[in-house]
């Protein structure tokens, strides 16, 4: 197995599984190259982002270990630990691999989970047997990884990533003598660094220790003698630990079931009043709501989930509980009725008191009031029924609008300048006729059209909906190239046309040549014309 | 119908302070035929002849919405005016509006927002967004058989919001008279037009301080920018061209 990774128009391998490495197969290598070594290897695509999902998953599980986990990547040397540091906890650094790295000049990225097991060792006994249980946990999962227990989060990651498969563990004492025989490499250094140390014939980090202090940042930079200290304990390193957030959530169980909507507003009031306390201890406001009804279980009707979205975040009691009531009107406990009532806040923001005081502004106040409208259309319409327009550049009429991407911050108002920047659109439009009503799919009209070429006449009389439109006034045609670009590459010839009573239509003319086989067996073109009905000027 | 009622009652109660605001709306056609102006904070309805076919006044109430949301430019532009801050609303449950043609009728497309409630909530959504402090215009086709207490509760939403309604409805065909709550009514037909022009006419049919009955013919130039709507009076065909063309140059030339 290989992952395969591309920069630009290049395909090389990020990591190689063990027996494509023992087939000659290495990280860098071009795609083309490994399989010309390995042909029957299996390809994976390089995907970083659900990587770092997937550790920090694993991270969170880690946490039935100890509280405090950290996702490392080794390559983020220069990451700035935010949390102040405690001295010397001896620390557990687990570097798990999907792959084995091949050697020490291998894969630039390889992640790692950090767990501060300061205290919690004696829960499983001794660090040992906490190292036996991670290490048989790690291997349920079928991830081949190491763990390393050490005083400091330098030294695990280093004992980690050279040591051995077995659990290696160090205490504060014998902490020179293992690191000293590690190669240079396992201080988490930048690879120029790494190439300079090997350069002057240091290989290991004994021999770096051996050296003078003073002239260890002259040649190599500070962050050689960082790391040095670090790995030794002579300075203290911080973990970013995961953070794990309790979901903003209330939820009720009833004892009998309520089916009344009174009964199901009063509770969710009251569940509502213990999110809104929640979110003001967090100084957060909502962007989602999920509503949550279930019946009892001896049933099996599914749950009923709503979910009401936010244009800006909000914690008001009274304007949250209007939308649930909204969104709960048409709520049907049946005969069962409900026996369960959750609210859950999934999406959350920050929100400050200084908005708040924005409010005093009537044009805000007006701006804030019209997105609680918009909330509460959604939250009874479909979240589909209320759009915001915004132009876009096209030649097709139906293509010269789309619905506006909502603002998803909560400073910025819903006033998107995005309309005024398209001025080309807006000239294209202002010179041409274009109708208000817009018929989403064309109709397409039987129409008499005069002179008799129906290629070039124009309409005289139309058909719609088994109604004849006399048409007394003729303007165009417009012509409109189709953008072949999108595939759409028919040229269509727009009319405005008014009937005897002053109705407008815009109708439009497609023509399409092609040829036919005829009777005698060569081809010969035929034309076809169709009209349609695009709009109405009302 | 318990919760109809008390919602009802909560829209009775209201403060002082909350009449109606007379303005002129920078059309002339209009603002000759009421000369008070049109009330703000109300509902106005644009009748239209089924009969004729589906034509919707769509436009005029476009370019009435345009004058009242103080995007007309002219001399007296109304800088307090409390509806130049806020949006325009269009129910459109039938999914056909063109907003393009709406920004080429001189209405940014920021200050639209399109709302495409299904047959059965078109009252109660117009309701809403009447109700609405940030809603300047509602623009809406409102079902046959509406009750005394649909229209009645459009206007108390209005008159809450200080919005105004532009409300579209057919014309009842038995010429009884329909149940309405509206501040003005106005008549649209279409009229004969030519090659670059469409014409309305349009008749004022109720309206306090108005010529009732009377009616001006609305044209919609296509030669020009679309924006430009002349305005003559009937049956005299005197050319009533105003400040909107003018600007429109400048802005062209601009």
């Amino acid at each position: 197995v290989a992952v395969i990774g591309s920069t630009g128009q290049r395909r090389h391998i990020v990591d190689v599984s063990e027996p494509a490495n023992a087939q000659g197969v290495r990280p860098g290598m071009t795609l083309a190259e490994a399989r010309a070594l390995c042909p029957g290897m299996a390809c994976l695509e390089h995907d970083p982002a659900g990587d770092y999902r997937g550790l920090e998953a694993l991270g969170r599980w880690m946490t039935c270990f100890t509280p405090v986990v950290a996702v490392g990547w080794s390559d983020d040397v220069d990451s700035t630990p935010r949390m102040p540091a405690r001295r010397k906890p001896p620390r557990t650094g687990k570097s798990s691999n999907a792959a084995a790295v091949p050697d020490e000049s291998g894969a630039p990225v390889r992640p790692v989970l950090f767990l501060d097991i300061t205290g919690s060792e004696r829960l499983f006994g001794s660090a040992a047997q906490l190292a036996g249980r991670v290490t048989r946990a790690i291997e349920r999962f079928n991830i081949p990884a190491r763990i390393a227990i050490a005083p400091t989060v330098g030294a695990a990651w280093a004992l980690a990533s050279a040591g051995s498969k077995s659990a290696l563990i160090v205490d504060a004492d014998g902490l020179r003598d293992a690191l000293a025989p590690l190669p240079v490499m396992s201080l988490r250094l930048q690879e120029e660094i790494v190439a300079a140390l090997h350069h002057l014939g240091l290989r290991t980090i004994g021999q770096l220790l051996a050296l003078p202090r003073e002239q260890l940042p002259a040649r190599f930079g500070p962050t050689l003698l960082t790391r040095l200290d670090q790995a030794i304990g002579a300075k203290p390193e911080s973990l970013v630990p995961l953070s794990y957030e309790v979901p903003v959530a209330a939820r009720i169980e009833l004892d009998g079931p309520a089916s009344s909507l009174e009964a199901i507003w009063a509770i969710f009031q009251m569940l509502l009043r213990q999110i809104v306390q929640d979110l003001v201890r967090r100084g957060r406001g909502a962007r989602q709501l999920d509503l949550i009804c279930k019946f009892d279980s001896a049933s099996a009707r599914p749950d009923v989930i709503k979910v009401i979205h936010l244009s800006r975040p909000s914690r008001d009691f009274n304007a949250l509980f209007n939308l649930i009531r909204c969104a709960t009107e048409q709520l049907n406990g049946g005969r069962e009725g409900f026996v369960s009532f959750q609210i859950k806040a999934p999406v959350h923001e920050r929100i400050t008191e200084e908005q708040a005081s924005f409010a005093e502004d009537h044009v805000h106040q007006n701006e804030v009031q019209f997105d609680r409208l918009i909330e509460r259309l959604r939250v009874r319409l479909g979240q589909s029924a209320v759009v915001r327009p915004a132009l876009v550049e096209s030649y097709l009429p139906e293509r010269a609008w789309k619905p506006a991407a909502e603002s998803g911050s909560s400073t910025t108002t819903l006033t998107t300048p995005a309309v005024s920047s398209s001025t080309a659109a807006v000239e294209l439009l202002t010179k041409r006729p274009r109708p208000l009503h817009l018929l989403a799919t064309p109709a397409e009209v039987l129409v008499v059209s005069e002179p008799s070429d129906i290629s070039v006449g124009s309409p005289r009389q139309f058909t719609w909906n088994g109604r004849v439109y006399r048409v007394a006034v003729v303007a165009g045609p417009e012509r409109i190239a189709g953008e072949w670009w999108r595939g759409h590459c028919r040229t269509r010839d727009y009319y405005e046309v008014e009937d005897a009573k002053g109705l407008r239509f815009w109708l439009f003319r497609v023509i399409r040549r092609r040829m036919v086989p005829s009777h005698d067996g060569s081809n010969c073109p035929q034309t076809r014309v169709r009209w349609f009905l695009h709009g109405l000027f009302e | 119908m318990r919760l109809i009622s008390c919602h009802d009652k909560k829209l009775h109660v209201q403060p002082p302070g909350l009449a109606p605001v007379c303005r002129g709306v920078s059309l002339s056609g209009w603002d000759d035929l009421i000369p008070n102006g049109l009330a703000r904070r109300s509902v106005h309805e644009l009748l239209f002849d089924r009969a004729v076919g589906h034509a919707l006044p769509s436009f005029p109430a476009l370019l009435l919405a345009r004058g009242m949301m103080g995007l007309v430019p002219s001399p007296d532009v109304h800088d307090d005016d409390s509806l130049s801050s806020r949006k325009l609303i269009w129910c459109d449950p039938g999914y056909t509006l063109y907003p393009p043609a709406v920004t080429a009728a001189g209405i940014p497309l920021d200050r639209l927002c399109i709302v495409r409630p299904s047959a059965t909530a078109v009252t109660w959504t117009v309701a809403e967004c009447l109700r609405c402090a940030g809603v300047g215009v509602v623009v809406a086709a409102l079902p046959a058989g509406l009750s005394r207490l649909d229209v009645r509760r459009l206007q108390l939403a209005a008159e809450r919001g200080g919005g105004v309604g532009l409300m579209l409805r057919q014309q009842s065909r038995t010429g009884r008279a329909d149940v309405y709550a509206a501040a003005t009514r106005w008549l649209i037909s279409p009229a004969p037009g030519d090659r670059t022009t469409q014409r309305w006419t349009v008749q004022l049919i109720h309206g306090h301080g108005g010529h009732l009955g009377q009616s001006f013919l609305l044209e919609a130039r296509r030669a020009l920018a679309p924006e430009i709507a002349a305005v003559h009076p009937v049956p005299a065909p005197a050319a009533v061209v105003h400040h909107a063309s003018r600007a429109a140059q400048s802005r062209a030339s601009a």
